[in-house]
């Protein structure tokens, strides 16, 4: 079951990752965008987009973007959606 | 086009979830899907106080909501028993409970979680913001 974890907290990310699967999908949002100008882009790995602008970040990150679109179309893609708070 | 409901638990005075929220509802309208429910629980029910008084240049997430409910017909119903923890009340919980007041936006109802299992169990997606 393919599953997106929402995550909108840096400092949860080691634990929502490992609860991970392959298969599954991650979207950084709020705070957690933090993250993509920390961490090594994945090709499951996201990032909300105007998040990532309003922190001043949108030309660091090498991770791949979506946008408020994007992420409806993520919790559709996938079979459930988790938010890890 | 899918049917969704949203679970929304973010303080609307300290966090950006109550935000994130709306512009996840608007934009899931605005691509034709439905929305049936959003269930405020936890701190997210802070939201539903129709006297809720933020200053004239910050945006006022109760009439955002009321509006955007009314606008797309779906329901905003926070959870009885936060609600009355924190002092969000209806008239006729008010009454109940010998309260000298309701402050219920009138776009919002309160009732129990069983809406919010009613909501998963009904829509094709339950999504999270906290």
């Amino acid at each position: 079951m393919k599953t997106l974890y929402i995550l909108n907290n840096p400092q949860h990310f080691k634990q929502c990752a490992s609860a991970m699967t392959e298969e599954d999908t991650l979207l950084l949002i709020e705070n957690a965008v933090l993250l993509a100008d920390q961490l090594e882009p994945r090709s499951n790995y996201f990032v909300l987009e105007e998040d990532l602008i309003a922190r001043g970040l949108s030309n660091n990150a090498e991770w791949q973007t979506k946008d408020y679109q994007g992420f409806v179309q993520l919790t559709l893609d996938c079979d459930k959606s988790v938010s890890w708070l | 086009m899918a049917i969704f409901s949203l679970l929304v638990t973010a303080n609307p005075h300290s966090s950006q979830g109550q935000f994130s929220a709306i512009q996840f509802a608007k934009t899931l309208l605005n691509q034709g899907h439905e929305l049936k429910r959003v269930f405020f629980y936890a701190d997210g029910v802070l939201v539903a106080s129709r006297i809720n008084c933020p200053p004239s240049d910050e945006y006022n997430l109760t009439k955002t909501w009321a509006k955007l409910a009314i606008q797309h017909d779906f329901e905003l119903t926070a959870c009885v028993t936060v609600a009355m923890k924190r002092g969000i009340t209806n008239a006729t919980e008010a009454e109940r409970n010998a309260l000298t007041g309701d402050n219920l936006d009138p776009a919002f109802e309160i009732s129990g979680l069983g809406q919010l299992t009613e909501a998963m169990l009904e829509s094709d997606r339950l999504v999270t913001f906290g």
